[in-house]
C-alpha cells in the first residue's frame, strides 16, 4: 500500500510522539534541571524573604517583572497571529499554526508565574479574588490573563481535534495503547463528517475572534499596569500600542527561532521552506520599522521640551554610566542588525534571519528592562540614599535562576506539547479543503 | 472596623515649616522609636532640596502626604491600603499581600517594604496589629508613616510634631480650622495664607494633606544641616549643591 504523503509528513513525527529519542530526554533533563536551579533560588526566597533579590523600596520590581512582560507578549502575541493566520486563511501559514498556538499558551502560564514571585505574601494570595477591588489595575490584569488562558488553551485544543483524530487512526506510527486510547478520547469521536467539519469550524472561527480581541485588550491591560502610573516613563498614552507591537515583534522573532529549529529537528524542508523564512523575515522588517517609529516618536517628545524629572530619566538613556550602553544594545538588536540581514537581498537567507530573531528576542528583553528599571531609579522626590542597593538596581543570582527556569519550564512546556501532537498540524494541511476559503475570481475564468 | 472609617468629625492636616528645619532628625528617630523601626527604615524623610540654580537649599521633612487623591489607593488590588473619613491613608497589613504596586504608584517615595523578617521586640512582633498603630511590621508587606491616629484618639499629637525641637510640624484638624506644634496653636487657614501655604508636587493632582511654608526668613542658616554628618552622608548632596 501506498503511503500518502500527508502520512509520510506524520511519521517524521514518530519522535518524540510514537517514542521520545535520546536526545529529546536529555533536553528535557537539561530543562528539569533549569527549573529545579530555580526552585532552589525559590526557596531562598521564601525562607529568607525578598531581600534576596535585588528590589528595593525604590525599585520595587525588577528582572521578575520584565519576565512577566516578556512571556505575556510572547503569550498574547501568539494568540494575534494565531486568530490573525486562521481568520485570514492565509494557506501558506498553515504549517505555523501549531508553532505560534503553542507558544501562546506557553507564555500564558509561564508569564504569570513571575507575577507570583514578586509577590511579598505567597500566602495570602487568594486575597486578589476575595477581596477584590474591581478599581485597580492588578485585578484587570488577572481577569484578563485567566481570560486568555482558558480562551488560548480552548483555541489550543479545537485546533487539534483533526489531528488527535489522525492519530487515532494512524498505522504509520507505534503508539502505545494508553495514547491511543488518551487520542481516542481527545478527539471526541471526529470523523470528518459533514457536520462535524461544520461545527470545528464554527468554533475555531468563534473562538479566533475572541481570542484576537481578548488578547490585544489583555496586552493594553498590561501596559496600562504601567501607564497608570504618575511616573515618567511610565504615564504615556503611547504605552499600549507600544505594547502590542513589541509583543508582535518578539511573537514573529520567536516564531522564527521555532521554525528554525523544528525544521532541522524533523527535516521539514519542504514543509517549513525558504520562502516561509522570506515571508517572516519581511514581517519581521515591518515590524522592525515599527519598534523604531515608536522608539523615536517616544524619545524625541521626551527630549526636546521635558519637566526636570522626565529630563533626569531620559538623560540615563544617553548616560554611559547609567543605560547608556544598554539602550545601545536594545537599538542594535532590535533595529540596527535587523535592518542589515532584512534589508541586503544576499544575507537574507534562514540562517542569518533566524540569527537576528535571536538578537532581537535578547533587544526586546532589554527594552523591557529598560521600560521598568530606570524608571523606578527616576522618583521625583530626591533619593538621597546611603544604601547604594537602594539607589541602583542589581539583579542577584535568585532572580536570574529563577529566569533561567522561566526559560527552562518554557521549553518543557513545548516539549510535552509536542509529545501529543506533531508541530505541524498534519491533518489540517490534508483536509485544507474543508475550512471555507474564497476562491479567486480569476480561477473560474481560466 | 473603626480603624477603617476613621475618627469622626475630623480632617486631618499637617503644615510643615522650611523655614524653621535645620535637620535635627528628631522627627526621624522620634517616629522609629514609636514604631519599632530600625535606623535605615525611615518613614519620615528629612531631604535636602534646591529648587533651581539659583535657589538656596533647605531641608525638607517628607512624611505620608495623605493625599486626597491617593495614587496608591487606587492600585490595591485588595483594598489593604485604603482612604478614611478623617483623610487618613493607612495600611492594614494582615490583608497587605506584598505586590508593591502602591509604592510603584506613590510619587512621593512614601513606602517602605518589609525584604526581610523586621527586626522589633519580640512583644512587639506577637501583639496585634492595627492600621492605626502600624505595629508590628510583618515581612512582605508595605509600611509607611500614618500620622499616628492612635495618639489623635488619645488628644495627643503625633511624635514627630513633639519631638521636634523648633516646631516645625503643625498637626491639626481642617475641620476646627486649628494647628498645632505642641507650642502654638494656630488658625490652619490664616498660616496658610500670611505664610504663603503650598503643596509639594501640586500638578500632580494628588490633593496632598500636606502644606508646607516656604523657608523664607529662616531661623538657621540651611548648612547647620550638615553639622555632625558624616563625609559620607555629606556627599548624598552632591548633586543638589
Amino acid at each position: 500500500m501506498e503511503i500518502s504523503p500527508f502520512d509520510k509528513l506524520l511519521s517524521k513525527f514518530k519522535h518524540p510522539i510514537a517514542q521520545p529519542s535520546r536526545s529529546w530526554w536529555m533536553l528535557f533533563a537539561i530543562m528539569l534541571a533549569f527549573v529545579a536551579i530555580g526552585l532552589v533560588a525559590l526557596v531562598d526566597q521564601i525562607v529568607h524573604g525578598h531581600q534576596v533579590t535585588g528590589m528595593r523600596d525604590h525599585v520595587v520590581w525588577g528582572v521578575f517583572i520584565v519576565n512577566f512582560i516578556f512571556f505575556l507578549g510572547i503569550g498574547y502575541s501568539g494568540a494575534i497571529m494565531a486568530s490573525v493566520f486562521h481568520l485570514t486563511r492565509i494557506r501558506w501559514s498553515k504549517p505555523l499554526h501549531r508553532i505560534v498556538e503553542q507558544f501562546a499558551l506557553m507564555g500564558l502560564i509561564v508569564g504569570p508565574v513571575f507575577i507570583f514571585l514578586c509577590i511579598g505574601r505567597l500566602d495570602r494570595i487568594l486575597y486578589i479574588f476575595t477581596y477584590a477591588r474591581i478599581q485597580s489595575p492588578i485585578t484587570w490584569d488577572v481577569m484578563a490573563i485567566m481570560t486568555n488562558l482558558v480562551f488560548i488553551a480552548t483555541y489550543l485544543y479545537i485546533a487539534h481535534i483533526r489531528d488527535f483524530a489522525k492519530l487515532r487512526d494512524t498505522t504509520v506510527l507505534e503508539i502505545s495503547s494508553w495514547k491511543k486510547k488518551l487520542f481516542e478520547k481527545l478527539s471526541l469521536g471526529y470523523t470528518g463528517r459533514p457536520e462535524q467539519i461544520k461545527a470545528l469550524n464554527r468554533a475555531q472561527n468563534i473562538l479566533a475572534v475572541t481570542v484576537l480581541f481578548t488578547a490585544i485588550l489583555a496586552d493594553s491591560l498590561l501596559a496600562w499596569l504601567f501607564g497608570m502610573s504618575l511616573r515618567p516613563g511610565w504615564h504615556s498614552t503611547l504605552f499600549a500600542p507600544e505594547f502590542i507591537l513589541v509583543a508582535l515583534y518578539s511573537g514573529v522573532a520567536l516564531l522564527i527561532v521555532l521554525m528554525w529549529i523544528y525544521r532541522q529537528q524533523y527535516k521539514l524542508n519542504d514543509v517549513i521552506t525558504d520562502q516561509h523564512f522570506q515571508i517572516m523575515g519581511f514581517t519581521l522588517l515591518l515590524f522592525c520599522f515599527g519598534f523604531a517609529y515608536l522608539t523615536l516618536s517616544e524619545c524625541i517628545t521626551e527630549w526636546y521640551n521635558v519637566s526636570e524629572t522626565h529630563r533626569r530619566w531620559i538623560g540615563k538613556f544617553l548616560d554611559f554610566n547609567e543605560y547608556g550602553y544598554m539602550s545601545l544594545a536594545t537599538v542594535a538588536f532590535a533595529v540596527g542588525f535587523p535592518l542589515i540581514v532584512l534589508v541586503i537581498p544576499r544575507f537574507r537567507t534562514p540562517g542569518s534571519i533566524t540569527v537576528i530573531s535571536v538578537l532581537i528576542l535578547i533587544g526586546l528583553w532589554l527594552k523591557r528592562y529598560l521600560i521598568i528599571v530606570p524608571t523606578l531609579e527616576t522618583p521625583f522626590v530626591p533619593m538621597q540614599d546611603l544604601r547604594p542597593e537602594y539607589v541602583h538596581y542589581q539583579a542577584t543570582w535568585v532572580e536570574w535562576a529563577l529566569t533561567l527556569a522561566g526559560i527552562g519550564s518554557s521549553v518543557l512546556i513545548l516539549m510535552l506539547l509536542n509529545l501529543f501532537a506533531p508541530v505541524i498540524p498534519v491533518a489540517d494541511l490534508e483536509h485544507d479543503d474543508e475550512i471555507v476559503v474564497p476562491k479567486p475570481f480569476y480561477e473560474t475564468l481560466k | 472596623m473603626a480603624a477603617r472609617h476613621g475618627i469622626p468629625g475630623k480632617k486631618f492636616v499637617m503644615v510643615i515649616d522650611l523655614a524653621k528645619c535645620k535637620n535635627a532628625r528628631k522627627c526621624v528617630t522620634a517616629c522609629q522609636k514609636m514604631h519599632y523601626q530600625p535606623e535605615d527604615k525611615e518613614w519620615l524623610q528629612v531631604k535636602l532640596m534646591k529648587d533651581n540654580e539659583e535657589g538656596a537649599p533647605y531641608w525638607f521633612p517628607k512624611t505620608c502626604f495623605h493625599c486626597d487623591n491617593p495614587p496608591c489607593v487606587k492600585v490595591c488590588p485588595v483594598d489593604a491600603t485604603f482612604k478614611r473619613d478623617d483623610g487618613l491613608v493607612l495600611i492594614d497589613n494582615d490583608r497587605c499581600i506584598g505586590c508593591k504596586f502602591c509604592m510603584a504608584a506613590c510619587p512621593y517615595s512614601t513606602r517602605v517594604f518589609n525584604w526581610a523578617e523586621p527586626e522589633q521586640p519580640e512583644e512587639i512582633s506577637m501583639c496585634h496589629s492595627s492600621p492605626e498603630t502600624s505595629v508590628p511590621s510583618k515581612v512582605g508587606t508595605v509600611d509607611k508613616c500614618d500620622f499616628c491616629p492612635d495618639m489623635s484618639r488619645r488628644g495627643l499629637l503625633p511624635d514627630c510634631v513633639t519631638s521636634c525641637p523648633n516646631g516645625v510640624f503643625y498637626f491639626g484638624d481642617a475641620n476646627e480650622d486649628a494647628v498645632s506644634n505642641g507650642t502654638e496653636t494656630v488658625r490652619f487657614k490664616k498660616l496658610l495664607s500670611d505664610r504663603g501655604g503650598y503643596r509639594y508636587l501640586e500638578e500632580l493632582g494628588t490633593e496632598p494633606r500636606v502644606y508646607y511654608l516656604p523657608p523664607t526668613d529662616r531661623m538657621f542658616p540651611w548648612e547647620r544641616g550638615l553639622d555632625g554628618l558624616s563625609e559620607e552622608q555629606k556627599a548624598l548632596y552632591d548633586d543638589i549643591l
